[in-house]
């Protein structure tokens, strides 16, 4: 059997193999599904971009998260209107009527209630007026909110507003809002809130939920049923409005769930595999060959050459790896003109290649005696095919095996360094996504969803490497294979 | 003397290793310009401050007046912080006093005391880190050894797959997510251990209980630590000692009719020193630099913190010093670990 | 009551497990060594001869299958000892072993003299110093100069250590030396020097020896019975003289004619093949797929032991009823 076949035997023989082999075709199928569908500027333009996640709820946890809460968790939910469903007439003006409906099947709030519009189109200098009201279940309508649009002074009609920008209102924070439910809670209830005690409560546990009057304080419970948001449109009659977009944020989203910036998780974590997978490999690719080489040219050459190369990578070898490190970074990433990512890789092959030298020589100390060598250089071969013919392919499954070795360390190095913020801004990595998680203080408040998985996937990613290096072992050190 | 020429030589050689981290960080600093800018920051804010001063204190002064005092006043600050001289000449006079540990004074951060010397700084904050590094590297040890030697004698069992797949997992778990992780666990959802820092909020003032509030506050960072390690470490022993068990010298023992027990001290474990001190002391002095992740995850006063609020301040006099002080400890390391060797494996010579 | 053998072997059986099957290393083998003799154990790499040695010290691996059989020192029945029993009464102090390969047999982080006098603190609990005393005087009889008692393995040379080694196992007067090559290692100049030493230590303390090699004019140099081994069994045995000179095992014929002659115009004669593996061993003869006398019967049935004198046995069909 040739040298490969029997080495994929004995690979492929061992549980540890298999699984990192597994793990690793895995990740390179998302990361193919990844590069194949999202923009490669994705950081820049989805990740950082706020506008793409302006209708998400704000850190919730995963949708399936209701297996440890025991009951279902709301749903997020959009909806959209662009045509009146009736008109009516109200003290002389004639209003349009748009309706948004919503059902609340849940036994928990929605934690926000927002209301978008796109492209309204006004006819007149005077413009148009919008009321918003709120329907509960037992019919009751509140009014929550009103506005005015205006063309600006000189604009020619029609005039489009809400055209590049959506006029967003987030019915759950606004003050107005506040006053207008604590009216009706009070009357219809028999309560007696001040603002106050209605700010801290929560808007969106009012719009959504009763009170429960106990003998010693009053809660609030979800009140389940149908709701709408009516949206009142007076003005011209050929005034419209392009869309009414309604979100009814949700206590979960997604596959991942959100962070604060309402971010969905689930992308962002995609994106890392990529990433990771770039930065290990080619990080362990160079340092490896950067490593190899100086270490075969050192051991083979030896005189000069040989001192100089041992002095610098015994110098470098003895670095303390992680404050130095975070400081080559660091002062790089001064610069902005820079992308930090190959601030990092740099940094981590400029730390990392003497280890592989300094063992590659001693290795090429020995056969640089043997016979076959000898006879090489007693043809009159050039040193330089001596090395790379014979010498090479001599230690090419142990580099192989080395190389995949430094590959986790590239990416819990990358990880690390994110981490303390130095990662690259325009690139989510999960490092990345962990250290914004812990400033948010996501570990305070309990938001497993946003620190558990970019770790867990760091680890993921590591053992891969780690399960495939101890599958390499018995075939790179024979003597491990006698068991 | 034989001894002291090879100590001597091992201590240049280590020395260099200092001085070429002190001249990158220098060059880091003052070829990419960032130095000069850090200092002209600095000197712009005193001379407004400067400027304000004057405006608000000696109205009597005329416009062409103020500037020039204020533009001596630039000058002479120029001096005082060395920016009239290029990086190169500048940075590396500051390498000469720092390596005579002449660490000056911080830019942007005290004492817990008050103190502004970067030399008090350091010293108030090493025992912060030592307490919790070496404490889990001492732990980790122990427990390393002690089950890798435990499971040396059982080579291809059960235990020793498992302890195998444990110890690849742990080398792959990011200590700082671990942290995170157990901080939910412990501190979010079961409340039974606090979420970080030295001391609770309000601690005691007497010195047992405060002593106690302090332990009570490790209990986390040390167990993460050592949860971390123990995997790799425990591997990584049974690994030494399982080679050196291999060797015929060790069947020649057990047939000299020597009992199992002495075998083990004297046949094993003992000619297995050279590898274990090495993995020992690296150890500690990898867990020291490492420790800047956990100190920060765990919001603990230590030497790493510091080292990574330096880097926040741009604090470059800091920096300096603490890369120094950080290498410094790894390079002595190194060289004790030199010094055992000789005393602990007649293989090495020192001619 | 003690015949004149220090050792009697019978059907001794020596058999590990591994991955690969049960590898029958030992397969029923018996001999007897007469005090003051050495028996030379001879065979090609891998036939048993270490198992043998090793299965005699009771150094068995973890993963051994099968122990028993009969091993008689001095009239003493070693099978009947526990462990612990063997481990403190038996091991060097009766029987001592030199391993293959000095280069490692001693610890390198202690002093040589140290390793020698060893035995004695732990065995006989004898003090440091008077242990001390007789490593001086062994190493004095291996020919080595007391200021090596302070040395340590790596500061010797081949040669030195291979004395040291013997020094190790004679220094609690053992009444049996098992000796695993113990010169393949070293220059033949040398060699010459060790084996010289171990003769007169034979002679001088009335050593019994069993001299493990794949060298058989080594082995005749020291050897007063020769003992052939192929496939984990002991094919032919018998006094140095009859076996060198009148081998009857067609293993032993082959061997024999295989050893290049000085004097002697006839080339030497190589064996085509290889032996069977340890594990699951042919049925009937091991030999017989290499064997010029081959019948029938040798597929069949393993041949036994046979008699053609008080001191000579054959493992072969050959002679059966004869």
């Amino acid at each position: 059997m040739s040298y490969e076949r029997s080495a994929w035997k004995i690979y492929i023989s061992s549980l540890v193999g298999k699984a990192g082999l597994i793990l690793l075709i895995l990740m390179v199928v998302i990361s193919i599904y990844v590069l194949a569908t999202y923009p490669l500027d994705y950081g820049i333009r989805v990740w950082s971009n706020p506008k793409a996640w302006a209708d998400n709820p704000i850190t919730v946890p995963p949708a399936w998260a209701d297996v440890f809460t025991g009951r279902d968790l709301v749903t997020h939910y959009i909806t959209y209107t662009n045509k009146p469903v009736r008109t009516v007439d109200i003290a002389g003006l004639k209003f349009k009527v748009y309706e948004l409906k919503y059902t609340l099947s849940e036994d928990g709030f929605p934690t926000s209630l927002m209301v978008k519009f796109f492209n309204v189109t006004l006819n007149t200098p005077g413009g148009a007026y919008f009321i918003i009201n709120f329907t509960r279940p037992n019919g009751d309508e509140i009014t929550l909110y009103s506005f005015n649009v205006v063309p600006p002074s000189g604009s020619e009609l029609p005039y489009i507003a809400f055209a590049g920008n959506a006029k967003i209102i987030f019915l759950s924070k606004e003050q107005s809002v506040g006053i207008g439910l604590m009216g009706y809670m009070n009357n219809h209830y028999h309560l007696n809130l001040t603002l106050d005690e209605v700010n801290e409560i929560g808007y969106n546990r009012l719009l959504f939920g009763e009170p429960l009057v106990s003998s010693k304080s009053v809660e609030w419970v979800p009140l389940k049923g149908d709701y709408s948001v009516k949206i009142y449109m007076a003005g011209d009659p050929k005034d419209s409005v392009g869309l009414i977009k309604a979100v009814f944020g949700g206590e979960s989203y997604g596959w991942m769930g959100t962070d604060d910036n309402a971010r969905d998780l689930a992308q962002g974590l995609l994106f890392g595999f990529p990433v990771a997978l770039a930065i290990g490999f080619f990080t362990s690719v160079v340092t490896t060959a950067i490593g190899a080489a100086l270490g075969i040219i050192s051991g083979y050459k030896g005189g000069r050459i040989d001192e100089i190369i041992q002095r610098i990578s015994d110098i470098v070898y003895n670095f303390p790896f992680l404050p130095v490190i975070i400081l080559i970074v660091f002062i790089i990433s001064r610069n902005p003109n820079f992308p930090r990512i190959l601030a990092i890789i740099g940094a981590i092959i400029a730390l990392g290649w003497p280890g592989l030298t300094i063992l590659i020589r001693s290795m090429v100390l020995s056969i640089r005696e043997s016979q076959f060598v000898e006879a090489a250089r007693a043809i009159g071969a050039s040193d330089l095919r001596i090395m790379f013919k014979h010498i090479f392919p001599n230690l090419a499954p142990f580099i192989f095996a080395q190389m995949i070795f430094f590959t986790p360390s590239a990416i819990l190095t990358e990880a690390a360094l994110s981490f303390l913020g130095l990662g690259d801004p325009n690139i989510p990595t999960w490092g990345q996504i962990i250290e914004e998680s812990f400033y948010a203080g996501a570990v305070l408040n309990g938001w497993w969803w946003w620190v558990l998985p970019p770790g867990f996937l760091i680890m993921l990613a590591a053992i891969t490497f780690v399960f495939i290096a101890l599958g390499l072992e018995p075939i790179v050190n024979p003597k491990l294979q006698e068991r | 003397m034989g001894v002291a020429r090879y100590f001597t030589v091992k201590a240049i050689n280590l020395s260099l290793v200092l001085v070429a981290v002190l001249l990158l960080t220098a060059i880091l600093f003052g070829a990419t310009g960032l130095s000069d800018k850090i200092l002209k920051a600095i000197i712009n804010e005193e001379v407004r401050a400067y400027r304000a001063q004057l405006a608000s204190q000696h109205t009597g002064l005329s416009e062409e007046e103020i500037n020039k005092m204020v533009s001596n006043f630039r000058k002479s600050l120029e001096v005082q912080y060395g920016l009239d001289k290029p990086w190169y000449v500048r940075l590396p006079e500051m390498i000469r006093r720092i390596v005579t540990l002449d660490l000056g004074t911080s830019k942007h951060m005290t004492s817990f005391s008050g103190s502004n010397r970067i030399k008090d700084i350091i010293v108030e904050r090493i025992p912060y880190t030592v307490m919790l590094v070496t404490t889990a590297v001492v732990i980790v040890f122990i427990i390393g050894l002690g089950f890798g030697t435990w499971l040396s004698t059982k080579v291809g069992s059960i235990w020793d797959r498992g302890v195998s797949l444990f110890s690849a997992i742990s080398y792959a778990t990011p200590t700082w997510w671990l942290a995170l992780l157990l901080i939910l666990i412990f501190s979010y959802y079961l409340r039974v251990l606090p979420y970080g820092g030295l001391l609770s909020p309000n601690p005691p003032k007497e010195f047992f209980p405060r002593l106690m509030d302090m332990l009570y506050h490790t209990i986390l960072p040390v167990a993460t630590l050592v949860l971390a390690l123990s995997g790799s470490a425990i591997y990584i022993y049974r690994s030494i000692l399982v080679s050196t068990a291999n060797e015929d010298f060790v069947t020649v023992a057990r047939a000299k009719g020597l009992p199992e027990n002495l075998v083990l001290r004297r046949y094993i474990i003992r000619p297995s020193l050279h590898p274990i001190l090495t993995n020992l002391v690296l150890g500690l002095a990898g867990s020291l630099t490492g420790a800047i992740l956990t100190e920060t995850v765990f919001n603990w006063p230590g030497m790493g913190r510091l080292y990574y609020e330096a880097i926040l301040n741009i604090d470059e006099p800091l920096i300096l010093a603490l890369t120094y002080v950080f290498t410094l400890i790894y390079v002595v390391a190194r060289f004790i670990l030199e010094v055992l060797y000789v005393v602990v494996d007649p293989r090495v010579t020192v001619e | 009551m003690s015949s004149g053998n220090i050792l009697e072997v019978k059907d001794l059986y020596l058999y590990y497990k591994t991955f690969k099957g049960i590898v029958q290393a030992v397969d029923g083998i018996s001999f007897k060594i007469p005090k003051g003799t050495a028996m030379g154990l001879v065979g090609e790499s891998g036939c048993g001869k270490s198992s043998t040695a090793n299965a005699i010290m009771r150094l068995l691996p973890g993963n051994t299958y099968r122990y028993e059989g009969s091993i008689k020192l001095d009239g003493m029945e070693l099978m009947d000892l526990t462990d612990d029993e063997f481990r403190s009464r038996i091991r060097w102090s009766e029987i001592a072993m030199i391993f293959q390969g000095a280069m490692n047999s001693l610890n390198p982080v202690l002093k040589v003299g140290f390793q020698v006098a060893e035995p004695l603190i732990v065995h006989l609990g004898m003090p440091k110093e008077e242990a001390l005393e007789r490593a001086r005087d062994m190493f004095e009889k291996v020919g080595l100069a007391p200021a090596f008692l302070d040395r340590y393995p790596h500061e010797l040379s081949g040669g030195m250590r291979q004395r040291v080694v013997i020094a190790m196992a004679m220094v609690m007067n053992p009444k049996l030396l098992i000796l695993d090559e113990p010169t393949s290692a070293l220059d033949v100049s040398i060699q010459a020097q060790i084996m010289n030493l171990l003769k007169q230590l034979k002679k001088e303390y009335n050593l019994s020896m069993i001299f493990i090699t794949h060298d058989i004019a080594l082995a005749s140099d020291i050897s007063d019975y020769l003992a052939v081994m192929y496939a984990g069994q002991i094919v032919e045995y018998g006094p140095i003289e009859e076996v060198l000179l009148n081998p009857q095992h067609p293993y032993s014929q082959k061997l024999l004619a295989s050893i290049p002659r000085l004097r002697v115009d006839k080339e030497p004669e190589f064996l085509p093949g290889a032996p069977p593996g340890l594990i699951n061993p042919p049925k009937g003869c091991r030999f017989a797929n290499r064997c010029p006398s081959r019948m029938d019967i040798c597929d069949k049935e393993d041949p036994e032991i046979i008699w053609l004198n008080k001191d000579h046995f054959v493992k072969c069909h050959l002679y059966k009823g004869g």
